[in-house]
């Protein structure tokens, strides 16, 4: 450590007994858990459970009311900076700069990381093949479609090589062409590397196929944390990660006793 | 089941429209921390307050310029050949072009909220009847524009009648100022219909962004008519003055025919007895009022218009408009010239902002070619550079800070940068300054045809910069400070207000003072006066500059 400032620990992400609050209501209660290098960490929870703000606070968006948080080492609420530089973010709802086209959104991203322009530049046209976004790449972002939106904001997320990413339910919007080909970028980008994701979705099925290991969280704090067949033989039962889920948070009844009370014709 | 009434779904509308024109949550700001059961309370208070600014900004415009009707700031202002009944039609003719003006201006920076908040394409999907959706979109139209519009509808009549001493002449000037708050509704709306069709779409690239400028400057041309004609008043009122007494016969008769002179030209006819039958129109007073009331038609088809206009507004889409064959080509740039392009590429998109940079530009363009083309009197070089850096300076400072309101859009994103809180500021105080440069060397490229003097004119323009850049400084650090603590205080320019109003005058002081000194000084000899202006403005610098980008040195913006 030098001037105080932390040094790199090689750990993109450690979260300690987190909390946030909102006022008078808690958002994030008490969570713990630790993305590795080359790994895909999943936070999985219903709406409202906490993994927003949990991602919010990584990057600083939110003020945490307890714990730690700490990227590559350092703490974002003292150094936003370095944290945000090593951050790449995919935010749950894509309410980007409406008036930029697709290139000067990811040139003013670009400008403002201070990436290498020639590596952005090779980078940018390859993403661009990849998410076939040539014909819309000039067109400003209020007249895309919300699948196009993601693409933009998946691509700044990632043309500048973060060390760590964070994605909130990323696959929103996106068509099975691009769900399938943002899986195998994910699964690359963190083989072998320092680099590691934190992945938020309330879809069980992505994060069985997408994630290393989930953390199942709810009402803002994490129930059961470890790899899907680790999370299996925990739960009686064991069965799909819907159902570990369901399980773990006493939900499995309730839903057919919903289900069955808003059906058609139900008094 | 009851279909609810325009006006009930009007007030929910309401409701949420103050919350996004205050909170701007559609448009990428986060949500504010704190008790979410207050923030409608606290939007509607922030909304009732910048009413409140701006109506009390159009009624220290609507005083100061009915208090031109004295005849004491007459007899110093107008030439004696001009007749009163000329001199009152000039004077509140121009009072009512710049109501239109600000009018119009302030619609036009509320409209993107309005659409965006996207009240009216929800409840195109419900079981609501098409003609109830277009009532209630034209009642929140109404609402924005109610504090300000009633202004000059009770405000102006009142002052008139007062300083003229003729309640009737104040009575007359009532459809005036009907048409003038229709009018900058209609005109509102309308540019906001041209611009979704043909700004918010347009492509990149140069070709594109040109023509989006073209666009822009053509429709804001009736804008910069309004500063423009400010700044050209005194000269307005000698053309007057010279066409009474020497002009071609039928030119006062032209400029009588013209909105919104006829109008103004009913109360003036009022308040001087006798002057009916000596009015330079073919027909008196009978013209004057067939006249009003032909404009009155229009008007009231405006009005008409208006009726479904907004709701049909408010569900129009952007078309998106596609290319084959793109080049995936990004540029970097370094991260406070990145702010900068960022903000022209918006504002080229974005009319509330275009106006920013566009104004100060416009009313430089004009200033520059009345003084190219128009006798001068005593006029000297030094005087001429001196009004022009000053009108550029003062402009760049007032409307400057506004820039930061751009922040807003996209925040809960561009907030997970790592923007420095310096490389913001910089990248801010670039764009002012820009502004200001810009405008500057336009006056002054248009003087040199009257006086070539390019080492004075280009010593005022460099002695000045470094006030400008203080002034920004010290108003983007205010800001940025108060942001920091308490969220974005510039949502836009209409929730804003204050905070405009607040950052500006402190602004407008320390670029002023430079000018200031040099008149005061001048009497020393201009040399001499303008060395202690460079000098002090270099001071202002040397002093705000460590302090504010200092204080956020490399933290997050």
């Amino acid at each position: 450590m030098r001037g105080g400032r932390p040094s790199d620990d090689g750990v993109p992400l450690a979260v300690d007994r987190l909390e946030v609050r909102y006022g008078a209501r808690t958002a994030v209660a008490s969570v713990s858990f630790r993305v590795e290098p080359g790994e895909i960490f999943g936070l999985l929870g219903s709406n409202g459970a906490g993994k927003t703000s949990t991602i919010k606070s990584v990057i600083g968006l939110v003020p945490r009311s307890g714990g730690s948080v700490r990227v590559f080492g350092a703490d974002p609420a003292t150094d936003a900076v370095r944290v945000r530089a090593e951050i790449g973010y995919v935010p749950e709802s894509t309410l980007l700069y409406d008036a930029l086209t697709p290139r000067e959104f990811l040139e003013y991203v670009s400008g403002v990381r201070g990436a290498p322009p020639e590596r952005v530049a090779e980078r940018a046209a390859a993403f661009v093949k990849a998410f076939r976004l040539e014909e819309e790449f000039d067109t400003p972002i209020v007249a895309l479609s919300n699948g196009t939106r993601q693409k933009v904001v998946v691509v700044a997320a990632l043309l500048h090589e973060p060390g760590l990413l964070l994605f909130d339910e990323p696959f929103n919007h996106l068509d099975p062409r691009s769900v399938r080909l943002l899986k195998e970028i994910l699964r690359e980008y963190v083989v072998g590397g320092r680099r590691g994701i934190l992945f938020s979705t309330h879809t069980t099925e992505l994060a069985e196929q997408v994630c290393d290991r989930v953390a199942i969280v709810d009402a803002g704090r994490v129930l059961a944390e470890g790899t899907v067949p680790e999370l299996r033989a925990r739960v009686t039962g064991g069965g799909t990660l819907e159902q570990i889920f369901l399980r773990l948070t006493d939900e499995e009844e309730g839903i057919r006793t919903a289900a069955q009370s808003v059906r058609p014709g139900a008094a | 089941m009851t279909v609810p009434s325009a006006r009930s779904i009007y007030r929910s509308g309401w409701k949420e429209l103050v919350f996004q024109a205050t909170y701007a949550v559609r448009s990428g700001n986060p949500v504010p921390e704190g008790d979410p059961r207050t923030f409608s309370r606290k939007a509607r208070g922030r909304v009732a307050l910048s009413q409140g600014a701006a109506s009390t900004f159009l009624g220290f415009i609507v005083l100061g310029g009915v208090s031109l009707l004295s005849p004491t700031l007459e007899a110093f202002i107008a030439s004696s050949t001009l007749p009163r009944v000329l001199y009152i039609t000039a004077v509140l003719g121009a009072l009512l072009v710049v109501q239109l003006g600000l009018l119009w201006w302030l619609g036009l920076q509320f409209l993107p909220t309005f659409l965006s908040s996207a009240i009216v394409p929800v409840l195109r999907t419900l079981p609501v009847a098409s003609a109830t959706v277009d009532r209630v979109a034209l009642l929140l139209l109404v609402r924005l524009f109610d504090a300000p519009a009633l202004t000059c509808l009770i405000l102006t009549p009142i002052a008139v009648g007062y300083v003229l001493g003729n309640p009737w002449a104040g009575l007359a000037l009532v459809p005036a100022e009907l048409t003038v708050v229709v009018l900058a509704m209609a005109f509102a709306v309308a540019t906001g219909r041209f611009f979704v069709r043909n700004v918010q779409g347009s492509r990149g690239g140069h070709r594109s962004t040109a023509i989006r400028w073209v666009y822009l400057v053509a429709w804001g041309l009736p804008a910069f008519a309004l500063f423009g004609f400010v700044a050209i008043a005194p000269r307005f009122l000698t053309l007057l003055a010279n066409l009474s007494t020497a002009g071609p016969p039928g030119a006062l008769a032209f400029l009588l025919s013209v909105y919104p002179f006829n109008f103004a030209a009913l109360p003036a006819v009022l308040a001087t007895p006798g002057s009916g039958s000596t009015l330079p129109l073919p027909g008196g007073p009978v013209a004057l009022v067939a006249l009003a009331a032909g404009y009155g038609l229009v008007v009231a088809y405006a009005g008409l218009w208006l009726r479904s206009a907004p709701g049909k507004l408010a569900a129009l889409t952007t078309p998106g408009r596609t290319r084959d064959g793109v080049v995936a080509r990004v540029r970097v740039r370094a991260a406070p010239l990145a702010i900068v392009v960022k903000d022209f590429r918006l504002a080229s998109r974005t009319p509330a902002f275009a106006f920013l940079i566009l104004i100060p530009l416009g009313d430089a363009t004009l200033l520059g070619l009345v003084t190219a083309f128009s006798p001068l009197g005593s006029a000297n070089p030094a005087s001429l550079a001196e009004a022009a850096v000053a009108s550029a300076a003062l402009l760049a400072t007032f409307f400057g800070p506004a820039f930061f309101a751009i922040e807003v859009m996209s925040y809960s994103y561009s907030r997970s940068l790592p923007l420095t809180g310096r490389s913001l500021l910089i990248g801010k105080m670039s764009l002012i300054l820009f502004l200001y440069g810009v405008a500057a060397s336009v006056v002054l490229v248009l003087t040199l045809v009257r006086f070539f003097e390019p080492l004075e004119f280009g010593a005022f323009l460099l002695a000045e910069v470094p006030a400008v850049a203080a002034a920004a400084l010290f108003q983007l650090g205010i800001l940025l400070a108060v942001s920091k603590r308490r969220g974005l205080p510039l949502v836009n320019l209409y929730t804003g207000a204050f905070w405009l109003f607040a950052v500006s005058l402190p602004g407008l002081f320390v670029s002023g003072t430079p000018l200031a000194l040099y008149v005061l000084l001048l009497p020393t000899g201009a040399g001499t006066a303008l060395a202690v202006m460079g000098g002090f403005a270099l001071a202002e610098l040397a002093v705000v500059a460590p302090v504010v980008l200092g204080w956020f040195g490399g933290a997050a913006s």
